[in-house]
C-alpha cells in the first residue's frame, strides 16, 4: 500500500456544528496540528484530512492557508450536516482556499441532525439510528445539487470534490436526473453551460463505503457499469467502523482492471500521488 | 476424511463461553450453551469477520411494533464486524436462514471434548 488517507470522524465533522464559531476556529486548528504531529509525520505514507469551522468562512479560509502547505495535507473535509447546502455563497472563501491550495474538499455524512445542523431528513426526525443511516444519501445529494445548479464548478474550475462514504448505487440514477431537471429548468441557473453529469464527470469522485448488497451480488457490478466510468469510484474502508468494508471481499466480483481503478488508480489521479 | 480432534476438558469451557481451536490450520470456535456444545468455523460467511470473537447472548425477538421481547440467551453469536447475528446452534444467520456458517459437531467423551472434522 502506498497511501492510506486519514479522514477524522463525528466529533471532528462535529467541529462546523457547534455554536460558537470562535471555538469552533479553534478546536479545529488545534485538530489539524493534532493530526499532523501524530499521523502525518509518523509515516510518510499517510494522508491527513484537515477540518476548517464553516460558522466562519474567512477564519476557515485563514486555516486552510495555514495548514494547506503541509504536503501531507490533500483535502478539507465537511460533514453533510450542515445549515444550508454547500453549493450557497456563504461558503466561497472556504471553496477559494481549497483551490487556492490545491486541496479536494471532502464531504462526509454523519452528522445531520447534531447540534447546529439542520434535520436529518426532510420529512423530520427520525425516532431510530437504523432510519438515519438509511437516509444518509439524502443530505448528500442536496449538496451535490447545490454545487452543480449553484454554479461552484463554473466559479471555481479547479475545485474537486470527493463525497465520502455515502454509498454507490444511487449516484447514476441521480445524475440521470439532474440532467433530465437541467434540460427543462436550465432557465434559472443559465450559468450551467452544461450537462450536470459534465460537472460530476470533471469535478466531483465518490468513495465505496457502504457497498451495497442486493441479493445478486452482479447487480452490483451491473449499477457500478451505468456510471459513466468507473473512474468516478474510489474505494474507502471506513475502517475502523462497525460498518466498514473488507478489501479483501466487498470488490471481488469486479473485473481486474476495474478492481485496480477503484482500488488505487482512481485515487492516484485525483490527488495527484 | 473426517477424524477427531480433542478440545479439551468439558470443565474447561463453562456453558456460556468458547474456545477458539486449529484444526487443519482452520480456526474453529466451540461454544458451550447451557450445557450443549457447538463448533463453527471463525469467519463469518458475510466478508469474512473472525465471527466467533464476537459477543454472545441473546437477541430481540420479533415481536409485535413498539414491543420488546429478549429472548434466545446464550446462543446468539454477534459478529464483531457488521453486527449479523448467527444462531450458534445451527450455524445459520437469524434474518436470513440462507446465510450460514460452517458447523461441526462435538462429541463428549470420558470427560473431554472431541471435535469430529
Ligand atoms: S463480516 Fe460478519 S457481519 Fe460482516
Amino acid at each position: 500500500m502506498s497511501h492510506a488517507i486519514l479522514i477524522g470522524e463525528s466529533s471532528q465533522l462535529n467541529i462546523s456544528n457547534m455554536v460558537n464559531a470562535d471555538a469552533a476556529t479553534a478546536l479545529a486548528s488545534a485538530y489539524n496540528d493534532w493530526l499532523v504531529t501524530t499521523w502525518l509525520s509518523f509515516d510518510s505514507r499517510l494522508l491527513g484530512s484537515a477540518f476548517a469551522a464553516t460558522q466562519d468562512p474567512i477564519a476557515a479560509a485563514r486555516e486552510i492557508d495555514r495548514i494547506g502547505s503541509h504536503p501531507q495535507i490533500i483535502q478539507i473535509a465537511l460533514g453533510s450536516g450542515a445549515r444550508m447546502p454547500y453549493g450557497q455563497r456563504f461558503f466561497y472563501p472556504i471553496f477559494e482556499a481549497a483551490e487556492r491550495n490545491n486541496l479536494a474538499i471532502a464531504i462526509h455524512p454523519f452528522t445531520e441532525g447534531s447540534l447546529i445542523a439542520n434535520p436529518p431528513t426532510a420529512a423530520g426526525y427520525p425516532s431510530h439510528y437504523i432510519e438515519y443511516h438509511t437516509c444518509i444519501t439524502g443530505s448528500i445529494q442536496a449538496h451535490l445539487a447545490s454545487l452543480v445548479f449553484e454554479g461552484v464548478f463554473e466559479r471555481f474550475p479547479r475545485l474537486r470534490v470527493v463525497i465520502v462514504e455515502a454509498g454507490v448505487a444511487w449516484i447514476a440514477p441521480f445524475v440521470w436526473r439532474m440532467d433530465r431537471e437541467w434540460k427543462s429548468l436550465r432557465i434559472e441557473v443559465p450559468w450551467v453551460k452544461r450537462r450536470p453529469s459534465e460537472y460530476v464527470n470533471e469535478h466531483v469522485r465518490f468513495t465505496t463505503q457502504p457497498l451495497d448488497e442486493p441479493d445478486n451480488p452482479d447487480h452490483l457490478v451491473q449499477i457500478i457499469g451505468m456510471l459513466s466510468s468507473p473512474e468516478l469510484l474510489m474505494f474507502s474502508s471506513d475502517y475502523p467502523h462497525w460498518d466498514f468494508d473488507n478489501p479483501e471481499r466487498v470488490l471481488e466480483r469486479f473485473p481486474d482492471d476495474v478492481q485496480d481503478q477503484i482500488f488505487f488508480e482512481n485515487a492516484q489521479r485525483f490527488y495527484q500521488l | 476424511m473426517t477424524s477427531e480432534w480433542e478440545v479439551g476438558r468439558v470443565e474447561d469451557l463453562k456453558p456460556g463461553t468458547r474456545r477458539i481451536i486449529n484444526v487443519k490450520g482452520r480456526q474453529v470456535g466451540v461454544f458451550n450453551v447451557a450445557g450443549r456444545f457447538y463448533a463453527l468455523r471463525n469467519i463469518c460467511p458475510h466478508q469474512g469477520a473472525p465471527l466467533c470473537e464476537g459477543e454472545i447472548g441473546s437477541t430481540l425477538l420479533p415481536s409485535r411494533p413498539g414491543e420488546y421481547v429478549v429472548g434466545r440467551e446464550g446462543e446468539v453469536l454477534r459478529c464483531p464486524w457488521h453486527q449479523w447475528e448467527f444462531d450458534i446452534t445451527s450455524g445459520r444467520c437469524l434474518v436470513d436462514s440462507r446465510v450460514r456458517v460452517k458447523t461441526f459437531e462435538v462429541v463428549v467423551r470420558d470427560g473431554h471434548l472431541f471435535l469430529i472434522a
